[in-house]
């Protein structure tokens, strides 16, 4: 169908209905007729007839265009305003549900502003109790005033009652565990009374609400709404929000039982199911006991202190190694450390090495356990500071035991002994080394170096001829041995300065004739007492051997028997 | 279980507390103690359906019955008229304040008590007096605390009215 066969359709169908409206206005009886005469003068009556499809008529003529809601609006504003006049309660009881919700949260709001006032008052308090508090509150989130309030206030629920508002009836109640069995249906009627009452006598408002009724240390706090009221009976003192959960009770109450409680006929079987909104209001806050001590918060602390003990001396230690061994390195020849900065887990020493400057890792404060957390940034330099100057100097020069080194103002000062051959071939490459321009030798004995050639047979020409049983020297003999023994302190000089071991074997020749252990014991008893006459003369004890060597004639070509001789032999290489 | 509210009004000494402490507990006393605002007692009470427990207001009585407020009489399902009936201006206020009770709890049942029965030689109530009140349709009956006369009774009856009155609606 095309649009415009659709609205050719629509026109046919209206003069369709037209017609047939007209057939049926013709066909109209007397009675029918009257009504509608009457209809049309009576106003009443008319208003009464058009009244059921108005509604209808004025959504179509709004749809249509030809009524605004906006002229219509002012009118049933109007309208409503009146109606709530007549009977504010009934819009009050509707509303109860919808706007409790809304009247909690700005409770709550007002509460937070309390505890927020409480807060400037009380954050100033300190004690070791509420440390813990704090602590507490670090560790579950809430703020420390809530802790502090919940700490505070003492108070402990027993009862929760549903009380149906008119009748003073009550409903339903709900106990703590160990509370009392009260005369819960007494209490409901008599608090109802006491309302009645108070407003009876105080107040001539019809809804003036009893809220707080207290009794010693007892209160009995009642929430209102507009058919039942929940009274819960309270033991101390309840902090602020607790009427939230009455009111958030009462309003669950309504909002389940909105008939029931409306049509009530005393039958309380229907608010068995209300419990588990009573049972929210059954709540209870101890204070720690003076005496009890909130001993996983003292355990936490103390394991906090512990930690941070521990990591602390960790740390105090860590940084007492890494500073003496910067130290050190600081002190070593060639090494300017700058300075030491942490980052992350490491420590990063900066400064300059010289590139010829001794191995850090020989260190003994390098060896700790965690150098893996030292990173060493060091830019290779030459120094020219005097230390590593003479570390310089002794690597190239090698100077030996006798010769010390010094250095002053650019100048190389040597000191002590040292042989002709190293002051002739070593001592020269002082120029190579940076930082010397000089040297001075003013205080170095330079020696010419012993010669073997000449100092060997000065020793071996010695020989002791002694009768048998007889050790002591005679005065020729006597003469001889300062000889000797000046000739093997020459031997000891050339070995001191070309770093040698030559020694002297002490011997003496024995035959195989006669008894020859005899013999032997008669030998090592005579070398053994001239090498001790030989150290006591003042030679080293490394520098003199005794031995006894057999010869097969009766007499040998190199001395008789019972003759002490010396023959010089290199102890470092053949033995 | 039900639960109704009851109201014992009436002018002062004329035995409400002394009809209420006999229900309740099966007690008497001669002493007089005036009672102040409101006392409230319960009972329970079975029927042949019904478990019913009363929550029972005993209201003070005052000579001017305009002092009684109405407020204490919401949400009564029923309530009793007492009057003493040795002193006949009794039951003139008990009329007053019935106009008061019909209108707030909305024509609750009620039963009008003529109490005290054992002082026949004080006795100011004549016969035509209470048929004249029964044939307003009230119910009218003769009690006495003190020597248990038709006490059980008219709770018994007051009870079973509010039940029916309850149920009628409902069938
Ligand atoms: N002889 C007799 N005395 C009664 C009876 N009932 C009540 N009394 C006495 O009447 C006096 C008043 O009784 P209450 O029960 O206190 O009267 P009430 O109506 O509660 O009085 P208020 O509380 O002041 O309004 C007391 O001394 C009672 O002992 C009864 O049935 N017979
Ligand atoms: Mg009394």
């Amino acid at each position: 169908m095309t649009e415009q066969q659709g609205e050719a359709y629509q026109g046919m169908l209206s003069q369709a209905q037209l017609n047939e409206l007209r057939n049926l206005l013709v066909g109209l009886s007397n009675e029918e007729l009257k009504r509608l005469q009457t209809l049309l003068r009576d106003p009443h009556e008319f208003a009464g007839e058009i009244s059921p499809i108005l509604p209808a008529a004025i959504r179509k003529m709004v749809e249509r265009g030809q009524l605004s809601l906006n002229s219509v609006l002012p009118m049933i504003e109007e309208a409503l305003h009146q109606g709530i006049q007549k009977n504010p309660q009934r819009l009050a009881d509707i509303l109860f549900p919808v706007m409790g919700p809304a009247i909690r949260k700005a409770v709550s709001e007002d509460l937070k502003r309390l505890i927020q006032t409480a807060n400037a008052g009380l954050e100033q308090g300190f004690s070791p109790k509420r440390l813990g508090w704090r602590l507490q509150a670090l560790f579950t989130g809430k703020s420390y005033t809530e802790i502090l309030l919940a700490k505070t206030y003492i108070f402990h629920v027993s009862h929760v009652m549903l009380i149906h508002r008119q009748t003073g009836l009550l409903l339903h109640q709900e106990k703590a565990d160990k509370a009392v069995d009260l005369e819960a249906d007494m209490i409901s009627s008599m608090l109802t009374a006491i309302r009645d009452f108070v407003s009876d006598s105080f107040n001539q408002m019809e809804h003036a609400s009893l809220d707080q009724i207290q009794v010693g240390d007892m209160t009995i706090l009642i929430e209102q709404g507009p058919f039942a009221i929940v009274a819960a009976v309270i033991k101390g003192m309840p902090p602020a929000d607790y009427r939230v959960s009455l009111m958030e009770a009462i309003e669950a109450v309504h909002f389940n039982h909105a008939l029931d409680l409306e049509n009530f006929d005393g039958n309380v079987l229907v608010y068995e199911n209300t419990g588990k909104f009573l049972k929210t209001c059954l709540v209870s806050y101890r204070k720690q006991g003076e005496g009890s001590k909130p001993w996983p918060l003292i355990i936490i602390l103390i394991i906090i202190l512990l930690a941070i003990g521990w990591f602390g001396f960790q740390r105090y230690s860590l940084n007492k190694r890494i500073n003496r061994f910067t130290e050190q390195l600081d002190a070593l020849p060639g090494y300017h450390i700058n300075d030491i900065q942490r980052s992350g887990r490491f420590f990063v020493i900066r400064g300059f090495k010289d590139y010829e400057a001794p191995e850090y890792k020989q260190l003994e404060s390098w060896k700790i356990h965690d150098t893996g957390r030292i990173q060493l940034r060091l830019d290779p330099i030459i120094s020219l500071e005097p230390a590593m100057i003479l570390y310089r100097a002794e690597k190239i020069l090698q100077p030996l035991s006798s010769t010390s080194l010094d250095y002053q103002n650019g100048t190389l000062i040597l000191k002590g002994t040292a042989n002709k051959t190293w002051f002739e071939e070593n001592l020269p490459a002082w120029t190579s080394i940076p930082g010397v321009n000089d040297i001075d030798t003013r205080e170095l004995n330079v020696k010419s170096p012993p010669d073997l050639s000449w100092i060997i047979p000065a020793i071996e020409r010695h020989q002791f001829a002694f009768d048998v049983n007889i050790t002591t020297l005679d005065s020729v003999q006597q003469r001889q041995f300062d000889s000797l023994v000046a000739a093997a302190v020459l031997l000891t000089d050339y070995n001191a300065q070309y770093g040698k071991k030559m020694a002297i074997f002490v011997q003496v020749y024995t035959n195989r004739y006669g008894n020859i252990e005899a013999n032997i014991r008669k030998a090592t008893e005579r070398v053994d007492a001239f090498v001790s006459k030989l150290k006591e003369a003042g030679l080293p004890d490394d520098l003199l051997e005794g031995r006894v060597l057999f010869t097969d004639e009766p007499s040998s070509s190199r001395g008789q028997v019972r003759t002490v001789t010396f023959n010089v032999f290199n102890s470092a290489e053949d033995r | 279980m039900i639960k109704k509210k009851v109201v014992m009004l009436g002018a002062f000494a004329v035995g409400k507390t002394s009809l209420v402490q006999r229900f309740v507990h099966s007690i008497f006393s001669d002493k007089y103690l005036t009672t102040i605002g409101v006392k409230i007692d319960q009972k329970q009470i079975s029927l042949k359906d019904h478990d019913v427990t009363l929550m029972l207001w005993d209201l003070y009585g005052e000579d001017d019955f305009m002092k009684v407020k109405s407020n204490y009489l919401m949400g009564s399902s029923g309530y009793f008229l007492v009057a003493d009936g040795t002193r006949s201006e009794t039951i003139e206020v008990a009329e007053k304040l019935h106009d008061m009770a019909a209108v707030v709890t909305n024509n609750a049942p009620f039963i009008l008590l003529i109490n005290k029965s054992d002082l026949t030689d004080l006795w100011e109530v004549s016969e035509e007096r209470l048929n004249g009140l029964r044939n307003k349709g009230w119910n009218v009956i003769v009690t006495s605390a003190r020597n248990n006369q038709n006490v059980d009774d008219a709770f018994y009856a007051l009870t079973e009215q509010m039940i029916g009155q309850q149920t009628r609606p409902l069938s």
